[in-house]
């Protein structure tokens, strides 16, 4: 059986639109953890669990000259992947078991949370890296609101996840030693984001889901009305970032 | 059962290893055979894989013509069995007459390695019994002598019979009327320049050459004894 959980956020158009506002929130750190990796002259990058390829954009700008692969499990994201990287490659297959492609750099962002086996997905994505290989991971650690309906959200996306298997705050995760790697980077940062733009990217959320969430009814329209007055306050995601640096062993 | 397919081995072949997984991939075996081999034993179909058979010294396929398993090809191509050339198995097949014409070097004198998209002309080949003809298959090449060349008769005779296999629809090397494949009088012997197995799977940037490996392991299995 495939220890892939079913992805909670799905690939509905209201799921990819979400997306869309996830990688706006997310690719300045991600940006930045990109410039902070150590010297690589990466010739094979593989994106895990791409989705529509933002990630694989911000890769191909980090990596000019490498070859780029997205993977991804739903076939729909994928197509979206294709025509918004056209220089990247993709392809459909399941990330949780042995790699088939080779690789100098590995990257996945928000993703071992999904999955029902964090951890041997981690160990199956080190053992593909080529020496002196990269495993770039991102996950978030924890969410941080004042907001009462802030936090019952969080209660209830953390249980949706759960109730499917994965660990929506997989940041533990990149606890695990692996074999042969050592760490190249170590952090966790303090991520703010509008609180206009949470509600947009929480309300979708739970538009998707519908009866999975107590009270949805309430929700989604407290959430829309927040996206739209977008008041100046924050929330914070703590997200770890790690990589780590195979060696010939 | 399984078809077998044979795979011949020069000294500079370089590909034997990537027509095998992709043979073992669709279900077939793969079987090497050595270039000093008096037989292609009880394979169903041969496959001559691309790279630099000897070296490629004086001009390539000129010394892998003479390697003792070459006769042992050319007697399975004579009984009808489907013998198939890419890249340099190609220009190797043409060089030991199992196919009319020649490949010169690239119109522009460069090495070319790129994705080049095919046009299927004929599906009553054994590499393209399950292709229809106008498909595009996307699959790259890998070559510096790929530009077909051959004389106006020949031409008039692959036209007229129907032996033009697969043209490209960007002629990227001067091919004389955009030929990338042809087969010999009795359609069994297939040569092409692009490389079919290294476009076997979605990881790969393309699984369009799939549907011709296909079609020679039905080739292959149709030789299978029951």
């Amino acid at each position: 059986m495939s220890g892939r959980a079913g992805y909670a956020f799905g690939d509905s158009a209201l799921a990819r639109e979400r997306l869309e506002i996830v990688a706006d929130t997310f690719a300045a750190p991600t940006r930045s953890l990109l410039e902070a990796l150590p010297q690589h002259d990466a010739r094979y990058v593989l994106d895990l669990g791409c989705g529509p390829g933002f990630t694989t954009m911000l890769l191909s700008e980090a990596f000019p000259r490498a070859w780029i692969t997205g993977l991804d499990a739903s076939p729909a994201m994928i197509a979206d992947a294709a025509s918004r990287v056209p220089a990247a490659h993709f392809a459909v297959e399941d990330v949780t078991v042995p790699l088939r492609l080779p690789a100098d750099v590995v990257y996945a962002r928000l993703l071992l949370g999904h999955l029902r086996d964090p951890s041997s997905a981690l160990a199956h994505w080190a053992r593909a890296l080529r020496a002196p290989g990269l495993l770039v991971c991102e996950e978030p650690v924890r969410y941080l609101s004042d907001n009462p309906v802030f936090r019952r959200y969080e209660r209830d996306v953390t249980r949706v996840v759960a109730a499917r298997g994965g660990t929506l705050w997989a940041g533990d995760v990149l606890d695990d030693e692996l074999a042969r790697c050592t760490r190249a980077l170590d952090r966790v940062i303090h991520h703010p984001v509008r609180l206009g733009r949470a509600a947009a990217m929480f309300w979708r959320h739970a538009a998707t889901w519908g009866a999975e969430i107590d009270g949805a009814d309430e929700l989604i329209p407290y959430l829309r009305e927040l996206e739209s007055a977008d008041p100046p306050d924050h929330v914070i995601w703590e997200l770890r970032q790690v990589a780590w640096v195979k060696w010939t062993g | 059962m399984s078809p077998r397919i044979g795979i011949v081995v020069f000294p500079g072949t370089n590909c034997e290893l990537d027509i095998a997984w992709a043979v073992e991939h669709l279900g077939g075996i793969s079987e090497m055979l050595w270039h000093g081999d008096a037989t292609v034993r009880d394979v169903d179909a041969v496959v001559v894989p691309g790279g630099f058979a000897h070296g490629d010294y004086l001009r390539t396929g000129a010394i892998a013509r003479f390697s003792p398993v070459m006769q042992a090809v050319a007697s399975f191509a004579a009984d009808g069995a489907p013998v198939v050339g890419i890249c340099n198995g190609f220009q190797v097949l043409c060089e030991a007459h199992l196919l009319p014409g020649a490949l010169q070097k690239n119109a522009g004198l460069k090495f070319l390695c790129e994705t080049t998209e095919l046009r299927v002309e004929t599906a009553s080949t054994p590499l393209t019994s399950e292709a229809r003809v106008g498909d595009l298959l996307r699959i790259p090449i890998n070559h510096f002598e790929g530009n077909y060349v051959c004389d106006d008769a020949t031409l008039a005779r692959l036209r007229a019979d129907d032996r033009v296999v697969v043209r490209y629809a960007n002629n990227p090397n001067g091919s004389l009327d955009d030929i990338a494949g042809i087969c010999s009088e009795a359609r069994n012997v297939v040569g092409l320049m692009p490389h079919p197995e290294r476009a076997s799977d979605a990881l790969l940037g393309s699984a369009d050459g799939v549907v011709l490996l296909r079609s020679l392991l039905a080739a292959a299995g149709a030789r299978v004894p029951a």
